[in-house]
Protein backbone atom coordinates (compact mmCIF):
# COMPACT_ATOMS: atom_id res chain seq x y z
CA UNK A 1 0.00 0.00 0.00
CA UNK A 2 1.52 3.21 -1.13
CA UNK A 3 2.09 5.86 1.47
CA UNK A 4 -1.38 7.95 1.18
CA UNK A 5 0.70 11.25 1.63
CA UNK A 6 2.71 10.48 -1.67
CA UNK A 7 -0.43 9.85 -3.23
CA UNK A 8 -1.51 13.17 -2.11
CA UNK A 9 1.94 14.79 -3.35
CA UNK A 10 1.78 13.29 -6.65
CA UNK A 11 -1.96 14.60 -7.08
CA UNK A 12 -1.01 18.08 -5.88
CA UNK A 13 1.72 17.85 -8.71
CA UNK A 14 -0.31 17.07 -11.24
CA UNK A 15 -2.69 19.98 -10.62
CA UNK A 16 0.68 22.49 -10.35
CA UNK A 17 2.17 20.96 -13.34
CA UNK A 18 -1.59 21.67 -15.06
CA UNK A 19 -0.92 24.81 -13.97
CA UNK A 20 2.68 25.65 -15.06
CA UNK A 21 4.60 24.71 -12.23
CA UNK A 22 8.00 22.84 -13.68
CA UNK A 23 8.75 19.12 -12.19
CA UNK A 24 11.41 20.92 -10.05
CA UNK A 25 9.43 23.72 -8.58
CA UNK A 26 7.02 20.85 -7.21
CA UNK A 27 9.90 18.84 -5.92
CA UNK A 28 11.35 21.34 -3.70
CA UNK A 29 7.89 21.54 -2.11
CA UNK A 30 7.49 17.97 -1.33
CA UNK A 31 11.16 17.64 -0.71
CA UNK A 32 10.64 14.03 1.03
CA UNK A 33 9.29 12.50 -2.21
CA UNK A 34 11.59 13.90 -4.37
CA UNK A 35 13.28 10.63 -5.07
CA UNK A 36 9.47 8.91 -5.71
CA UNK A 37 7.66 11.79 -7.29
CA UNK A 38 10.56 12.85 -10.49
CA UNK A 39 9.97 9.88 -12.27
CA UNK A 40 6.28 9.36 -11.78
CA UNK A 41 5.61 13.28 -13.03
CA UNK A 42 8.45 12.85 -16.30
CA UNK A 43 6.00 9.78 -17.12
CA UNK A 44 2.75 11.40 -16.68
CA UNK A 45 4.03 14.24 -18.67
CA UNK A 46 4.88 11.66 -21.52
CA UNK A 47 0.79 11.96 -21.58
CA UNK A 48 1.23 15.28 -22.94
CA UNK A 49 3.80 15.27 -24.96
CA UNK A 50 2.61 12.04 -26.43
CA UNK A 51 -0.28 14.00 -27.95
CA UNK A 52 -0.90 14.71 -31.36
CA UNK A 53 0.36 18.16 -33.46
CA UNK A 54 -1.46 20.65 -33.45
CA UNK A 55 -1.11 20.13 -37.77
CA UNK A 56 -2.26 16.20 -37.32
CA UNK A 57 -5.55 18.10 -35.74
CA UNK A 58 -6.28 20.93 -37.12
CA UNK A 59 -6.52 18.19 -40.53
CA UNK A 60 -8.29 15.95 -38.90
CA UNK A 61 -10.85 19.22 -37.58
CA UNK A 62 -11.66 19.56 -41.03
CA UNK A 63 -12.39 16.12 -41.98
CA UNK A 64 -14.08 15.57 -39.17
CA UNK A 65 -16.28 18.25 -39.76
CA UNK A 66 -17.55 17.45 -43.11
CA UNK A 67 -18.02 14.06 -41.84
CA UNK A 68 -20.55 15.56 -39.44
CA UNK A 69 -22.32 17.44 -41.99
CA UNK A 70 -22.77 14.33 -44.08
CA UNK A 71 -23.70 12.19 -41.36
CA UNK A 72 -26.12 14.70 -40.42
CA UNK A 73 -27.43 14.88 -43.87
CA UNK A 74 -28.39 11.62 -43.48
CA UNK A 75 -29.87 11.27 -40.37
CA UNK A 76 -32.70 14.25 -40.31
CA UNK A 77 -35.24 11.68 -42.14
CA UNK A 78 -35.93 10.29 -38.58
CA UNK A 79 -35.75 13.63 -36.85
CA UNK A 80 -38.78 15.47 -38.40
CA UNK A 81 -41.55 13.33 -37.50
CA UNK A 82 -41.44 13.87 -33.47
CA UNK A 83 -42.26 17.53 -33.96
CA UNK A 84 -45.15 16.70 -36.19
CA UNK A 85 -46.30 13.91 -33.47
CA UNK A 86 -45.84 16.51 -30.88
CA UNK A 87 -48.02 18.96 -32.75
CA UNK A 88 -50.43 16.88 -34.28
CA UNK A 89 -52.94 16.15 -30.72
CA UNK A 90 -52.77 20.23 -30.61
CA UNK A 91 -54.00 20.61 -33.96
CA UNK A 92 -56.44 18.09 -33.74
CA UNK A 93 -58.31 19.45 -30.21
CA UNK A 94 -58.08 22.65 -32.23
CA UNK A 95 -59.92 21.52 -34.97
CA UNK A 96 -62.48 19.78 -32.87
CA UNK A 97 -63.21 23.30 -30.82
CA UNK A 98 -62.94 24.98 -33.93
CA UNK A 99 -66.01 23.31 -35.35
CA UNK A 100 -67.63 23.29 -32.40
CA UNK A 101 -67.56 26.75 -32.00
CA UNK A 102 -68.75 26.89 -35.62
CA UNK A 103 -71.53 24.63 -35.23
CA UNK A 104 -72.52 25.72 -31.29
CA UNK A 105 -72.51 29.55 -32.71
CA UNK A 106 -74.91 28.53 -35.39
CA UNK A 107 -77.29 26.53 -33.24
CA UNK A 108 -77.43 29.55 -30.97
CA UNK A 109 -77.78 31.53 -34.30
CA UNK A 110 -80.73 30.01 -35.67
CA UNK A 111 -82.26 29.64 -31.98
CA UNK A 112 -82.07 33.19 -32.20
CA UNK A 113 -83.69 33.36 -35.39
CA UNK A 114 -86.44 31.08 -34.50
CA UNK A 115 -88.87 30.77 -31.56
CA UNK A 116 -88.35 26.97 -31.81
CA UNK A 117 -85.33 24.77 -31.75
CA UNK A 118 -85.74 23.01 -34.94
CA UNK A 119 -83.28 20.34 -36.24
CA UNK A 120 -79.84 22.53 -36.23
CA UNK A 121 -79.10 20.88 -32.51
CA UNK A 122 -79.85 17.47 -33.80
CA UNK A 123 -76.51 16.64 -35.15
CA UNK A 124 -75.14 17.07 -31.14
CA UNK A 125 -77.41 14.33 -29.75
CA UNK A 126 -80.77 12.57 -30.53
CA UNK A 127 -82.64 13.82 -27.37
CA UNK A 128 -82.98 17.25 -28.88
CA UNK A 129 -85.94 16.47 -30.92
CA UNK A 130 -88.11 18.05 -27.92
CA UNK A 131 -89.05 21.25 -30.12
CA UNK A 132 -92.50 20.94 -28.16
CA UNK A 133 -91.49 22.56 -25.08
CA UNK A 134 -92.56 25.39 -26.32
CA UNK A 135 -96.56 24.65 -26.13
CA UNK A 136 -96.02 24.23 -21.80
CA UNK A 137 -95.10 27.29 -20.45
CA UNK A 138 -97.32 30.70 -20.18
CA UNK A 139 -97.26 31.02 -23.55
CA UNK A 140 -95.09 34.03 -23.39
CA UNK A 141 -92.38 32.53 -25.67
CA UNK A 142 -91.22 35.32 -28.29
CA UNK A 143 -90.64 37.78 -25.16
CA UNK A 144 -87.38 36.80 -23.59
CA UNK A 145 -84.70 36.61 -26.37
CA UNK A 146 -83.13 40.18 -25.67
CA UNK A 147 -82.02 39.37 -21.83
CA UNK A 148 -80.94 35.66 -22.86
CA UNK A 149 -77.69 36.84 -24.48
CA UNK A 150 -75.89 38.35 -21.41
CA UNK A 151 -75.64 35.74 -18.91
CA UNK A 152 -73.21 32.75 -18.56
CA UNK A 153 -75.55 31.15 -16.52
CA UNK A 154 -76.23 27.58 -18.27
CA UNK A 155 -78.02 26.36 -15.35
CA UNK A 156 -81.05 24.38 -16.57
CA UNK A 157 -83.32 23.46 -13.44
CA UNK A 158 -85.23 26.62 -14.34
CA UNK A 159 -87.21 25.22 -16.78
CA UNK A 160 -87.85 21.97 -15.06
CA UNK A 161 -91.51 22.61 -14.66
CA UNK A 162 -93.33 20.04 -16.49
CA UNK A 163 -92.20 18.68 -19.44
CA UNK A 164 -89.53 21.16 -21.08
CA UNK A 165 -87.13 19.64 -18.85
CA UNK A 166 -85.84 17.75 -21.28
CA UNK A 167 -85.09 19.82 -23.96
CA UNK A 168 -82.86 21.96 -21.82
CA UNK A 169 -80.04 19.34 -20.53
CA UNK A 170 -79.46 17.68 -24.33
CA UNK A 171 -79.85 20.96 -26.50
CA UNK A 172 -76.74 22.77 -24.44
CA UNK A 173 -74.58 23.39 -26.95
CA UNK A 174 -72.82 26.23 -24.95
CA UNK A 175 -73.90 29.29 -24.95
CA UNK A 176 -76.89 28.12 -27.23
CA UNK A 177 -78.74 26.49 -24.10
CA UNK A 178 -79.98 29.66 -22.97
CA UNK A 179 -82.32 30.25 -25.37
CA UNK A 180 -84.46 28.24 -25.50
CA UNK A 181 -85.51 27.91 -21.97
CA UNK A 182 -86.00 31.30 -21.74
CA UNK A 183 -89.13 31.41 -23.62
CA UNK A 184 -90.84 29.26 -20.59
CA UNK A 185 -90.08 32.19 -18.66
CA UNK A 186 -89.13 35.62 -19.07
CA UNK A 187 -88.72 37.14 -16.42
CA UNK A 188 -85.39 34.60 -14.78
CA UNK A 189 -82.43 35.58 -17.39
CA UNK A 190 -82.01 38.59 -15.60
CA UNK A 191 -81.27 37.67 -12.21
CA UNK A 192 -78.06 35.94 -13.82
CA UNK A 193 -76.56 39.54 -13.78
CA UNK A 194 -77.54 41.08 -10.65
CA UNK A 195 -75.80 38.54 -8.47
CA UNK A 196 -71.48 38.66 -8.61
CA UNK A 197 -70.11 40.74 -5.71
CA UNK A 198 -71.97 44.39 -6.36
CA UNK A 199 -72.67 45.59 -9.71
CA UNK A 200 -74.60 48.57 -8.71
CA UNK A 201 -72.09 50.28 -6.47
CA UNK A 202 -68.69 48.67 -7.36
CA UNK A 203 -68.22 47.36 -4.35
CA UNK A 204 -66.11 44.26 -4.21
CA UNK A 205 -67.05 43.51 -0.74
CA UNK A 206 -68.59 39.59 -1.41
CA UNK A 207 -72.28 39.36 -1.36
CA UNK A 208 -73.54 36.91 1.42
CA UNK A 209 -76.11 34.15 0.36
CA UNK A 210 -79.42 34.97 -0.44
CA UNK A 211 -78.84 38.83 0.05
CA UNK A 212 -80.79 40.82 -2.60
CA UNK A 213 -81.35 44.13 -3.64
CA UNK A 214 -83.63 46.49 -2.69
CA UNK A 215 -84.72 49.66 -3.94
CA UNK A 216 -84.97 52.57 -0.96
CA UNK A 217 -88.16 53.60 -0.78
CA UNK A 218 -89.48 56.75 1.26
CA UNK A 219 -89.47 55.84 4.86
CA UNK A 220 -86.55 53.35 4.48
CA UNK A 221 -83.59 53.49 6.93
CA UNK A 222 -80.89 51.43 7.13
CA UNK A 223 -81.91 50.47 10.62
CA UNK A 224 -85.29 49.48 9.55
CA UNK A 225 -83.91 47.44 6.72
CA UNK A 226 -81.78 45.54 9.07
CA UNK A 227 -84.49 45.34 11.71
CA UNK A 228 -86.66 43.79 8.77
CA UNK A 229 -83.74 41.61 7.59
CA UNK A 230 -82.48 40.51 10.82
CA UNK A 231 -78.81 42.04 10.23
CA UNK A 232 -76.95 44.99 11.83
CA UNK A 233 -76.69 48.35 9.97
CA UNK A 234 -72.91 47.92 9.93
CA UNK A 235 -73.21 44.89 8.10
CA UNK A 236 -75.74 46.34 5.25
CA UNK A 237 -73.08 49.21 5.17
CA UNK A 238 -70.07 46.75 5.11
CA UNK A 239 -71.61 44.90 1.94
CA UNK A 240 -72.56 47.77 0.11
CA UNK A 241 -69.47 49.78 1.12
CA UNK A 242 -71.81 52.64 2.31
CA UNK A 243 -69.64 55.08 4.79
CA UNK A 244 -72.56 57.35 5.99
CA UNK A 245 -75.84 56.03 6.96
CA UNK A 246 -77.23 59.07 6.09
CA UNK A 247 -76.50 59.35 2.76
CA UNK A 248 -79.28 56.53 1.08
CA UNK A 249 -81.29 58.16 -1.89
CA UNK A 250 -84.47 57.17 -2.14
CA UNK A 251 -84.45 55.00 -5.62
CA UNK A 252 -81.24 53.98 -4.24
CA UNK A 253 -80.22 50.10 -5.13
CA UNK A 254 -78.42 48.64 -1.64
CA UNK A 255 -78.35 44.43 -1.16
CA UNK A 256 -80.12 43.32 1.95
CA UNK A 257 -81.25 40.20 2.99
CA UNK A 258 -84.41 38.68 2.83
CA UNK A 259 -87.00 41.30 4.20
CA UNK A 260 -89.93 40.71 6.61
CA UNK A 261 -92.41 43.13 4.98
CA UNK A 262 -92.79 46.42 6.92
CA UNK A 263 -95.82 46.55 8.88
CA UNK A 264 -96.75 50.22 6.90
CA UNK A 265 -96.22 49.47 3.38
CA UNK A 266 -96.90 45.96 2.69
CA UNK A 267 -97.06 44.51 -1.02
CA UNK A 268 -99.01 47.02 -2.40
CA UNK A 269 -96.08 49.69 -2.16
CA UNK A 270 -93.47 47.11 -3.75
CA UNK A 271 -95.00 46.19 -6.32
CA UNK A 272 -95.17 48.80 -8.72
CA UNK A 273 -91.61 49.47 -8.32
CA UNK A 274 -90.73 45.66 -8.56
CA UNK A 275 -92.54 46.19 -12.25
CA UNK A 276 -89.97 49.18 -13.52
CA UNK A 277 -87.24 47.48 -12.06
CA UNK A 278 -87.06 43.78 -13.46
CA UNK A 279 -84.10 42.65 -11.28
CA UNK A 280 -85.68 44.34 -8.11
CA UNK A 281 -88.41 42.29 -9.00
CA UNK A 282 -86.66 38.68 -9.20
CA UNK A 283 -84.50 38.89 -6.49
CA UNK A 284 -86.92 40.27 -4.22
CA UNK A 285 -89.28 37.22 -5.32
CA UNK A 286 -86.01 34.89 -4.56
CA UNK A 287 -85.08 36.03 -1.46
CA UNK A 288 -88.97 35.90 0.14
CA UNK A 289 -91.51 35.64 -2.06
CA UNK A 290 -93.68 38.21 -0.29
CA UNK A 291 -93.08 41.21 -1.79
CA UNK A 292 -93.88 40.39 -5.30
CA UNK A 293 -97.30 38.90 -4.53
CA UNK A 294 -98.79 41.11 -7.09
CA UNK A 295 -96.84 39.44 -9.91
CA UNK A 296 -99.25 36.93 -9.42
CA UNK A 297 -98.86 32.54 -8.98
CA UNK A 298 -97.71 32.08 -11.96
CA UNK A 299 -94.65 34.37 -11.47
CA UNK A 300 -94.32 33.37 -8.20
CA UNK A 301 -92.80 30.20 -8.96
CA UNK A 302 -90.43 31.08 -11.95
CA UNK A 303 -89.52 33.87 -9.85
CA UNK A 304 -88.24 30.73 -6.84
CA UNK A 305 -87.16 28.64 -9.30
CA UNK A 306 -84.72 31.41 -10.54
CA UNK A 307 -83.59 31.97 -7.21
CA UNK A 308 -83.10 28.70 -6.69
CA UNK A 309 -80.57 28.81 -9.81
CA UNK A 310 -79.18 31.92 -8.58
CA UNK A 311 -77.80 29.86 -5.83
CA UNK A 312 -76.23 27.09 -7.59
CA UNK A 313 -74.51 29.17 -9.53
CA UNK A 314 -73.05 31.13 -6.58
CA UNK A 315 -72.20 27.83 -4.48
CA UNK A 316 -69.92 26.43 -7.60
CA UNK A 317 -72.16 23.83 -8.18
CA UNK A 318 -73.87 24.80 -11.40
CA UNK A 319 -75.74 21.80 -11.82
CA UNK A 320 -77.77 22.39 -14.44
CA UNK A 321 -74.93 23.35 -16.87
CA UNK A 322 -72.25 20.84 -16.01
CA UNK A 323 -74.86 18.15 -16.42
CA UNK A 324 -75.74 19.75 -19.58
CA UNK A 325 -72.32 19.80 -20.57
CA UNK A 326 -71.31 16.32 -19.66
CA UNK A 327 -74.66 15.55 -21.97
CA UNK A 328 -72.98 16.93 -25.14
CA UNK A 329 -69.40 15.58 -24.75
CA UNK A 330 -71.20 11.49 -23.94
CA UNK A 331 -72.99 12.48 -27.60
CA UNK A 332 -69.68 13.15 -28.91
CA UNK B 1 -19.80 25.12 -34.59
CA UNK B 2 -18.55 27.62 -32.05
CA UNK B 3 -18.63 24.90 -29.43
CA UNK B 4 -17.27 22.74 -32.17
CA UNK B 5 -13.99 24.85 -32.53
CA UNK B 6 -13.28 24.96 -29.07
CA UNK B 7 -14.08 21.05 -28.41
CA UNK B 8 -12.58 19.31 -30.99
CA UNK B 9 -8.96 19.44 -29.94
CA UNK B 10 -9.55 18.29 -26.50
CA UNK B 11 -11.74 15.40 -27.48
CA UNK B 12 -9.88 14.12 -30.12
CA UNK B 13 -6.46 14.12 -28.65
CA UNK B 14 -8.08 12.13 -25.64
CA UNK B 15 -9.33 9.51 -28.30
CA UNK B 16 -6.37 9.90 -30.35
CA UNK B 17 -4.55 8.64 -27.30
CA UNK B 18 -6.54 6.28 -26.19
CA UNK B 19 -7.18 4.53 -29.91
CA UNK B 20 -3.51 4.94 -31.15
CA UNK B 21 -5.33 5.09 -34.87
CA UNK B 22 -5.74 8.24 -36.35
CA UNK B 23 -8.41 7.54 -38.86
CA UNK B 24 -10.41 5.26 -36.16
CA UNK B 25 -9.86 8.38 -33.89
CA UNK B 26 -11.67 11.01 -36.47
CA UNK B 27 -14.52 8.27 -36.79
CA UNK B 28 -15.42 7.89 -33.17
CA UNK B 29 -14.42 11.74 -32.98
CA UNK B 30 -17.50 12.16 -35.73
CA UNK B 31 -19.59 9.68 -33.45
CA UNK B 32 -19.23 12.09 -30.47
CA UNK B 33 -20.14 15.53 -32.38
CA UNK B 34 -23.49 14.18 -34.39
CA UNK B 35 -24.54 12.77 -30.84
CA UNK B 36 -23.87 16.16 -29.53
CA UNK B 37 -25.70 17.84 -32.64
CA UNK B 38 -28.63 15.38 -32.10
CA UNK B 39 -28.80 16.26 -28.37
CA UNK B 40 -29.02 19.45 -29.24
CA UNK B 41 -31.94 19.22 -31.39
CA UNK B 42 -33.61 17.07 -28.99
CA UNK B 43 -32.52 19.42 -26.18
CA UNK B 44 -31.05 16.67 -23.90
CA UNK B 45 -27.74 18.02 -24.45
CA UNK B 46 -26.53 19.38 -21.12
CA UNK B 47 -26.74 23.01 -19.78
CA UNK B 48 -23.68 23.02 -17.69
CA UNK B 49 -20.11 20.56 -18.12
CA UNK B 50 -20.74 20.33 -21.96
CA UNK B 51 -17.27 19.58 -21.47
CA UNK B 52 -17.65 16.80 -19.31
CA UNK B 53 -20.43 15.41 -21.35
CA UNK B 54 -18.45 15.86 -24.59
CA UNK B 55 -15.93 13.42 -22.75
CA UNK B 56 -18.31 11.23 -21.43
CA UNK B 57 -19.57 10.28 -24.44
CA UNK B 58 -16.06 9.65 -26.24
CA UNK B 59 -15.57 7.85 -23.52
CA UNK B 60 -18.98 5.69 -24.18
CA UNK B 61 -17.47 5.97 -28.02
CA UNK B 62 -14.36 4.18 -27.39
CA UNK B 63 -15.55 1.30 -25.25
CA UNK B 64 -18.55 0.55 -27.97
CA UNK B 65 -15.90 0.40 -30.42
CA UNK B 66 -13.78 -1.95 -28.45
CA UNK B 67 -16.62 -4.13 -27.28
CA UNK B 68 -17.30 -4.75 -30.99
CA UNK B 69 -13.58 -5.77 -31.29
CA UNK B 70 -14.08 -7.79 -28.02
CA UNK B 71 -10.45 -6.42 -26.69
CA UNK B 72 -8.37 -3.46 -26.61
CA UNK B 73 -5.10 -3.65 -29.17
CA UNK B 74 -2.49 -5.05 -27.68
CA UNK B 75 1.21 -4.04 -28.30
CA UNK B 76 4.18 -5.94 -27.45
CA UNK B 77 6.95 -5.14 -25.62
CA UNK B 78 9.50 -5.94 -28.88
CA UNK B 79 7.63 -3.50 -31.01
CA UNK B 80 8.61 -0.71 -29.19
CA UNK B 81 12.29 -1.69 -27.18
CA UNK B 82 14.24 0.96 -27.37
CA UNK B 83 17.59 -0.25 -28.65
CA UNK B 84 19.95 2.69 -27.19
CA UNK B 85 20.76 1.91 -23.41
CA UNK B 86 20.28 4.83 -21.19
CA UNK B 87 21.23 5.30 -17.57
CA UNK B 88 18.81 7.54 -16.22
CA UNK B 89 15.34 6.70 -16.04
CA UNK B 90 14.01 10.38 -16.59
CA UNK B 91 16.19 11.10 -19.32
CA UNK B 92 15.61 7.87 -20.73
CA UNK B 93 12.30 9.01 -20.72
CA UNK B 94 12.56 12.30 -21.68
CA UNK B 95 14.24 10.65 -24.88
CA UNK B 96 11.06 8.44 -25.95
CA UNK B 97 9.24 9.46 -29.02
CA UNK B 98 5.10 10.29 -28.75
CA UNK B 99 4.95 7.00 -30.81
CA UNK B 100 6.77 5.17 -28.35
CA UNK B 101 4.88 6.15 -25.24
CA UNK B 102 1.35 5.77 -27.08
CA UNK B 103 2.35 1.90 -27.87
CA UNK B 104 3.00 2.14 -23.90
CA UNK B 105 0.03 3.88 -23.11
CA UNK B 106 -2.14 1.23 -25.08
CA UNK B 107 -0.65 -1.42 -22.95
CA UNK B 108 -2.16 -0.01 -20.28
CA UNK B 109 -5.86 -1.41 -18.82
CA UNK B 110 -8.47 1.66 -19.83
CA UNK B 111 -9.38 3.00 -16.91
CA UNK B 112 -5.42 3.73 -16.62
CA UNK B 113 -5.00 4.82 -19.87
CA UNK B 114 -7.76 7.33 -19.29
CA UNK B 115 -7.02 9.02 -16.12
CA UNK B 116 -3.29 10.16 -17.54
CA UNK B 117 -5.09 11.17 -20.95
CA UNK B 118 -7.46 13.25 -18.66
CA UNK B 119 -5.05 14.65 -16.16
CA UNK B 120 -2.28 15.23 -17.34
CA UNK B 121 -2.82 15.03 -21.05
CA UNK B 122 -6.13 17.28 -21.17
CA UNK B 123 -5.13 18.70 -17.39
CA UNK B 124 -8.54 18.37 -16.39
CA UNK B 125 -8.78 18.72 -12.11
CA UNK B 126 -9.40 15.71 -10.34
CA UNK B 127 -13.12 16.57 -10.04
CA UNK B 128 -14.06 16.75 -13.37
CA UNK B 129 -12.20 13.64 -14.27
CA UNK B 130 -14.05 11.81 -10.88
CA UNK B 131 -17.26 13.19 -12.21
CA UNK B 132 -16.60 12.31 -16.27
CA UNK B 133 -15.07 8.38 -15.27
CA UNK B 134 -18.00 8.21 -12.58
CA UNK B 135 -15.65 7.57 -9.69
CA UNK B 136 -15.06 9.44 -6.34
CA UNK B 137 -11.72 12.33 -6.11
CA UNK B 138 -10.15 9.25 -3.81
CA UNK B 139 -10.94 6.42 -6.63
CA UNK B 140 -8.65 8.61 -8.88
CA UNK B 141 -6.06 9.77 -6.60
CA UNK B 142 -5.14 5.93 -6.48
CA UNK B 143 -6.06 5.64 -9.87
CA UNK B 144 -3.85 7.66 -11.25
CA UNK B 145 -1.15 6.42 -9.00
CA UNK B 146 -1.03 3.01 -9.93
CA UNK B 147 -1.55 4.43 -13.56
CA UNK B 148 1.47 6.30 -13.68
CA UNK B 149 3.57 3.48 -11.92
CA UNK B 150 2.06 0.88 -14.21
CA UNK B 151 3.25 2.96 -17.36
CA UNK B 152 6.61 3.29 -15.83
CA UNK B 153 6.76 -0.16 -15.29
CA UNK B 154 6.13 -0.89 -19.46
CA UNK B 155 8.86 1.85 -20.18
CA UNK B 156 10.91 0.93 -17.47
CA UNK B 157 11.43 -2.61 -18.80
CA UNK B 158 12.85 -0.88 -22.08
CA UNK B 159 14.84 0.45 -19.81
CA UNK B 160 16.60 -3.07 -18.12
CA UNK B 161 16.04 -4.97 -21.15
CA UNK B 162 18.16 -2.28 -22.80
Amino acid sequence: MADQRLINAFNDCIDRLANGETIAECLRRYPEYALDLRPMLEAGLLMRRAQSDSNEVLAAKARVRANIMDTLALTPMRRPTPPILRILPLVASLLIVFVFAIVGGSALLSRLNQAEPTPTTEFLSTHTVTPTLTATPTGTPTVTPTSTTTPTASSTPSSTPSPSSTPTETTIALPSTNTPRPSSTPVPTLTHTALPTNAITGCTVPIPAGWVIHRIQAGDTLSSLAVRGSTTVNEIMRVNCLTDARLLVIGQQVYVPPLVPPTQSTGGGTAPQVGGVSGNDNIDASGGGGSSGSSGGGNDNTGSDNGNDNADDHGGSGGGGGSGDDDNDDDD
Amino acid sequence: MRIYESYFSPIYQYIRLRVGDAALAEDIASDVFVKMVIAFKSHTAPRQSLRGWLFKVARNEINVHYGKVKQFPTTTLEEWFPSSDEDAEARYLRSLSSERTRQAISMLAAEQQEVLVLRFGQALDIQATADIMGKSVSAIKSLQFRAVNTLRGILGEGLDHG
